[in-house]
């Protein structure tokens, strides 16, 4: 019986075609669906509702776009629900990771000993394997450090970045404030230098919208540029792509401007995909693709019909999750869409599903002349 | 699939004459059907200018007869009736893509604000709310005075957006009373409005000086102001958000300019239990209902939210005493069963009501799905929902559109059903995981404040009750007295004359019958109020002829 931890341990893993990683997958999916449908009670009810059992329903994989899903919203505060969601007693909880909320109503997930290690070991090694490197001499992160904003996902992603460096440097001091940059040039500026003078190979994370102002802005003012050593690496951003303003910055931009000013190729400035609603962490490759695990996989679905797109095809994304232990992470639809690309090789040479274009779910927002309850709370 | 990429460059309609410019742009996406809508966004000068010259054409709208103008939109009527018109064309597929409803809704819809404009309508619908349309034209003799109706001067249409039959209907209201209209467009849905206009435009040059449609920020407070201060605006006609209408409410107040308030409304439906146990008639109350749900997918004020099912006739007491009635139905909602034991030791008059009340309350919740009961109800309008989305099937839904509905279903069922508190019905599709075209939640408590906000979009809740009273307090709890609108009875007419009673008294207006929420009644007010009433001046002369003749005599 293969253990999703066997799959942490494989070397080759992207280079296993998917037909024969496949049935391997399945074991593991079927395995932590089966153990959500018997350990929470809400998922169960979600189950039976779509007349889903894991123990009879997951025969080959093509049936994994059956195993119903929970919305991301559903682990929102305002919604109330997350502490029944759940797959085990809730003094297994080690931490409830949420998110940052900037929405004003963040995501909660329970996450015990085991999920929080799996969640490690995966997000070290889905990095480490796409990038091609698992250590780094400096980090620098364009945001806080760990214990300034424990509790939130984003800094369990960036303590697994960190870990993988020898040294790590936080450049967020303090709170964010409207309008101000909240990051300490000074610090910024001597850090960079630091590792150009002694060539050491970065990697730089942390919020892009942050790092790609703090240095834009300092490069407007000083002209100067740097040139670091060419192996270093811009990942683990997660999110973080909008100003102050809500101005996108368009990752080209980001990656011309980062590589005019710190030197680093372009092919090494990639985004990482990561959220609170879900254990596993994406990782773009060369091309700009971001690769889905050995270990998880994603269905982009129609939001017409809800079944899986076609190659090439733009849709919601459903994050297949068998790492989460803990809460009933098995299959969680997101806020989120992506074009789905290729469930093959990638031309930078890895085996896997991959997709691109990520960004929120969009519409119309349709008002009519029927009031909403909301917008007469709000000027009452 | 192929791509459809659609790009439009709306005009500004200033009093005949077009402004060509992509200030602003609306950008839609619907599966593979891409719009962007580019129009002006004029400034403070531009709009008072066109405020000024609308201003000038009044006389010549004064002048025109009444019989006259209804022959102008009675041209306009025969271009829009033709399916092959043209612009009419555009406006199905674009209205389409903007509202997310299909072409065969949208043509449907089309229809109905199209009728208004046909001449015998528009006399019908003059003709009731003016009472003689001659008013309007001359003086009339009235009794012993003769009467006129002037109109007010300029008309400021503040239109909403989604709601794109709004602008048509607001500037009919005011150009069938001989005034000159200003409308604002809504930056949501700037383009039916416009697109309507046009063609008034093409029919008749003239009679296109008095009108004009066009947009400015809403930040520019600055163009109301000076609208009001220089007196070059004379009525309002606001629909559509709170804010906004409390903005401009406030300062037509201020500036002693009538003010019409269509704002933002709720609207609800009632199953009395009159034919409860008739499967026949109940198949057809929810047929017509499925109907007044997927028109306007729920966007409009008219459109039900929750249709509330009355489960067992009020019992009769012999002492009706309201205060203990309500007692009794506040214990109903908290009863456990262990609590109905301990009851049942009490002998007292008021525990054996109440008990009674209790162990049928009990029974109700227990009730097997039937068609005398909410949930069968529910699972019938599930039926009749399947079908009419069949027949009246809604557009793609934009990624966030489906995602909401999946979001509210996962809402109730981890919230409420697994509580024990209701019941989710949706599509049954073997071959797809879930399908986004329709949900019934039956709820086995009275709704809160967020029930109707998520009631939208073919998203329905159907509710159990017993006396009509517990809707009357519900409205008042949940403090919603100010934005409820129409509700569809189904009932015998003397229970629909006493819910219709109560419900009006408490703040609606409007009464119909299942399936026909969202019909348009010429003789029946619309919010309360006649507005074409509202929109002119009664003038009189109060002597006649023979009083002169006495006077000189």
């Amino acid at each position: 019986m293969v253990e999703i931890e066997d799959f942490f341990k494989m070397d080759d893993i992207y280079s296993i075609e998917p037909e024969k990683i496949e049935p391997l997958r399945l074991e593991i999916i079927k395995k932590a669906a089966m153990h959500h449908f018997e350990h929470c009670t809400p998922y169960k009810k979600i189950c039976r509702k779509n007349n889903f059992n894991p123990v009879k329903d997951l025969k080959s994989y093509q049936d994994i776009k059956k195993i119903p899903w929970i919305t991301s919203k559903s682990f929102k505060k305002s919604y109330n629900l997350f502490k029944n969601l759940i797959s085990v007693s809730e003094d297994k909880i080690v931490e409830w990771l949420h998110s940052s909320g900037t929405s004003g109503d963040p995501s909660y997930v329970g996450r015990d000993q085991k999920t929080l290690d799996r969640f490690r070991v995966a997000g070290t090694r889905s990095t480490g394997l796409i990038l091609d490197r698992d250590r780094f001499q400096m980090g620098i992160v364009f945001g806080p450090s760990p214990e300034m904003v424990k509790g939130l996902t984003f800094a369990l992603g960036m303590d697994i970045w960190t870990k993988m460096c020898d040294n790590s440097i936080y450049l967020m001091k303090e709170r964010r404030e409207k309008g101000k940059i909240p990051i300490d040039i000074q610090l910024t500026i001597k850090s960079i230098k630091e590792a150009e003078a002694k060539k050491e190979v970065c990697f730089f994370g942390g919020a892009p919208a942050l790092a790609y102002f703090t240095l834009a802005k300092f490069h407007e003012q000083t002209g100067e540029t740097f040139q670091l050593n060419e192996q270093s690496v811009g990942g683990g951003f997660g999110g973080g792509w909008k100003t102050f303003t809500g101005q996108q910055i368009s990752k080209d931009q980001f990656r011309k401007t980062l590589n005019k000013i710190l030197g680093i190729p372009i092919k090494n400035l990639r985004d990482t995909y990561a959220l609170t609603e879900s254990d596993i962490v994406f990782q773009e490759c060369e091309e700009f693709v971001f690769h889905v695990p050995p270990w998880g996989d994603i269905i982009i679905r129609d939001p017409e019909t809800m079944a899986p797109v076609k190659k090439g095809e733009k849709g919601l994304i459903n994050v297949i999750n068998p790492i989460a232990y803990s809460w009933p992470g098995i299959s969680v639809l997101l806020d989120d869409t992506a074009t789905f690309n290729n469930n093959g090789k990638c031309k930078c040479g890895r085996y896997g599903k991959t997709f691109s274009d990520v960004g929120r779910a969009v519409g119309a927002d349709a008002r009519g002349c029927g009031a909403m309850i909301t917008d007469l709370a709000e000027n009452d | 699939m192929i791509d459809i990429n659609i790009k439009i460059d709306l005009p500004s309609l200033i009093c005949g004459k077009y402004t060509r410019r992509k200030d602003e742009k609306l950008k839609i996406k619907r599966r593979n059907k891409k719009i962007e809508i580019g129009f002006p966004s004029l400034s403070s000068k531009e709009v008072k200018l066109a405020a000024i010259l609308l201003k000038k054409s009044l006389k010549q709208s004064h002048d025109r007869t009444i019989r006259e103008t209804v022959d102008i939109l009675n041209q306009v009527y025969n271009l829009w009736i033709n399916p092959n018109y043209e612009i009419r064309k555009e406006a199905e597929e674009i209205l389409s893509i903007v509202t997310g409803q299909s072409k065969r809704l949208i043509k449907f819809e089309l229809n109905e604000v199209i009728k208004l404009f046909e001449k015998e309508n528009l006399l019908k619908f003059l003709g009731s709310q003016i009472d003689n349309i001659d008013y309007l034209d001359q003086w009339i003799k009235k009794g012993d005075i003769f009467l006129h109706a002037q109109p007010k001067g300029s008309i400021l249409h503040n239109l909403a957006g989604n709601a794109f039959v709004l602008g048509p209907i607001s500037l009919l209201y005011g150009i069938i009373t001989k005034n000159v209209n200003l409308a604002k467009i809504a930056s949501t849905e700037p383009y039916f409005v416009v697109r309507f206009i046009q063609s008034i435009y093409d029919v008749d040059k003239k009679f296109a000086r008095e009108l004009a449609v066009i947009y400015w920020k809403g930040g520019h407070k600055d163009i109301y102001k000076f609208l009001f201060d220089e007196e070059l605006i004379d009525g309002v006609i606001a629909w559509g958000g709170y804010k906004s209408i409390s903005n401009l409410k406030k300062l037509s107040a201020h500036y002693g300019v009538k003010f019409i308030e269509h704002g933002p409304k709720f609207s609800f439906s009632i199953i009395t239990s009159d034919f409860l146990g008739n499967t026949k008639l109940l198949e057809k109350a929810s047929k017509e209902i499925a109907k007044d749900i997927v028109i306007w997918n729920q966007y409009a004020c008219t459109s039900p939210r929750i249709i509330f099912v009355q489960e067992k006739k009020s019992l009769n007491f012999e002492n009706p005493d309201y205060k203990l009635r309500q007692e009794m139905i506040g214990s109903m909602k908290h009863i456990e069963k262990n609590q109905l034991i301990r009851f049942s030791n009490k002998q007292t008059e008021y525990d054996s009501q109440l008990m009674m009340l209790m162990s049928e309350s009990v029974e109700n919740l227990r009730k097997v799905i039937t068609h005398g009961s909410a949930i069968g109800f529910a699972k019938l309008l599930s039926i009749e929902l399947e079908k009419v989305s069949k027949y009246l099937p809604r557009t793609y839904m934009t990624e966030a559109e489906a995602m909401n509905t999946l979001n509210k279903r996962d809402y109730y069922i981890l919230n409420v059903e697994s509580k024990g508190w209701g019941k989710i019905f949706i599509p049954s599709n073997s071959q797809l995981v879930q399908n986004t075209d329709w949900t019934i939640f039956y709820l086995r408590k009275m709704p809160e404040l967020i029930d109707i906000d998520y009631c939208i979009n073919r998203f329905i809740i159907i509710t159990p009750f017993t006396f009509l009273e517990e809707i009357e307090e519900w409205i008042k709890q949940m403090q919603i007295q100010k934005y409820i609108q129409t509700f569809s009875i189904f009932g015998k007419m003397k229970m629909v004359k006493k819910l219709a009673d109560k419900l009006s008294f408490l703040g609606a207006c409007i009464f119909t019958l299942p399936g026909e929420m969202n019909v348009h009644k010429y003789r029946a007010p619309h919010d309360g109020s006649y507005d074409l009433k509202e929109l002119v001046r009664w003038v009189s002369i109060n002597f006649l002829e023979e009083d002169l003749n006495d006077f000189t005599y």
